[in-house]
């Protein structure tokens, strides 16, 4: 099974940067998709099904935490397993993170190998990917 | 055990060296460690929260190139797109502050990041950064893989 990602933050170095490190991970990956803010993502995920997200918090246009709540609110994507990946450090902003659902949270900066290992225990289970 | 004057500086030591990927060394008097007369990188995070104020990081081409390289793993045969360099320095600072926040004033504590300003200034425009010595400010500065990088932090002087 072959999965297919989602990698949402406003840094190309980042985002390019978290490709890299997945190719590290266990997994068969489908597509890797991009996008530079939530409303990109939300735009993303009307047309594609995606596995996981990799969520950043702070960015333009529509943010982590926005991102989120508007996701929790479209049945179809209500379930869709979301990473964050920040450098937010505020337990408060994890609570609220944790009430909508999130996976789990990694803090910048992510070693490849930490990335890796989240992403197979939570992909490691039950997943839609595509084939 | 390394006994760091400042969580500034514990923190930048740990970004450059583990997500930079670079070596780094204590470095002084940047005003006579930067090439004076190259172009100087800056760029500044204004943070919010329980109080306010900004960490602005200095530096130069070399520097930012090599950040770039090692983040993207790209060789030096191959150049750095255009671009690159400054996302690369935004995504420092990004990094730097939000640890640094944490490292400093807890976990209990919530601050936003709203804006990241960039510039290209000249040795002139930099000396202000490297002598201001007032109250609420502390200060790290390495050579990082031979580069210079000078982070300064600084709370809003009505805040403390």
């Amino acid at each position: 099974m072959a999965y297919n990602l989602l990698i949402v933050d406003d840094s190309s170095i980042i985002r390019k940067s978290l490709r890299k490190a997945l190719g590290l991970a266990e997994i068969e990956l489908g597509q890797v998709f991009e996008a530079a803010n939530g409303q990109e993502a939300l735009d993303l995920l009307k047309k594609e099904w995606v596995d996981l997200i990799f969520l950043d918090i702070n960015m333009p246009v529509m943010n982590g935490m926005e991102f989120m709540k508007q996701l929790r609110g479209i049945d179809a994507l209500r379930g869709m397993p979301v990473l964050i990946i920040s450098t937010e450090g505020s337990q408060v902003r994890y609570a609220e993170l944790e009430k909508l659902g999130i996976k789990g949270i990694l803090r910048k900066p992510v070693r490849p190998e930490s990335l890796a290992e989240t992403v197979q225990s939570i992909l490691g289970g039950a997943g839609n990917g595509a084939v | 055990m390394v006994q760091f004057e400042h969580p500034i500086q514990k923190v930048t030591e740990f970004v450059l060296t583990e997500w930079a990927m670079m070596l780094i060394e204590p470095a002084e008097a940047p005003e006579e460690t930067f090439s004076a007369d190259r172009p100087f990188l800056n760029v500044t995070v204004n943070y919010q929260g329980v109080f306010d104020g900004e960490l602005t990081i200095i530096c130069q081409r070399g520097f930012v190139d090599l950040l770039a390289r090692n983040v993207l793993g790209i060789d030096s045969d191959h150049p750095v797109k255009p671009g690159e360099e400054w996302d690369a320095l935004r995504e420092l600072a990004n990094i730097v502050s939000g640890n640094f926040l944490a490292e400093a004033y807890g976990t209990e504590v919530v601050f936003d990041l709203p804006s990241f300003k960039t510039a290209e200034t000249d040795f002139q425009g930099s000396l202000p950064f490297f002598r201001s010595e007032h109250v609420g400010r502390s200060t790290a500065f390495y050579l990082a893989d031979g580069e210079p990088v000078f982070v300064c932090f600084d709370i809003r002087a009505s805040e403390y």
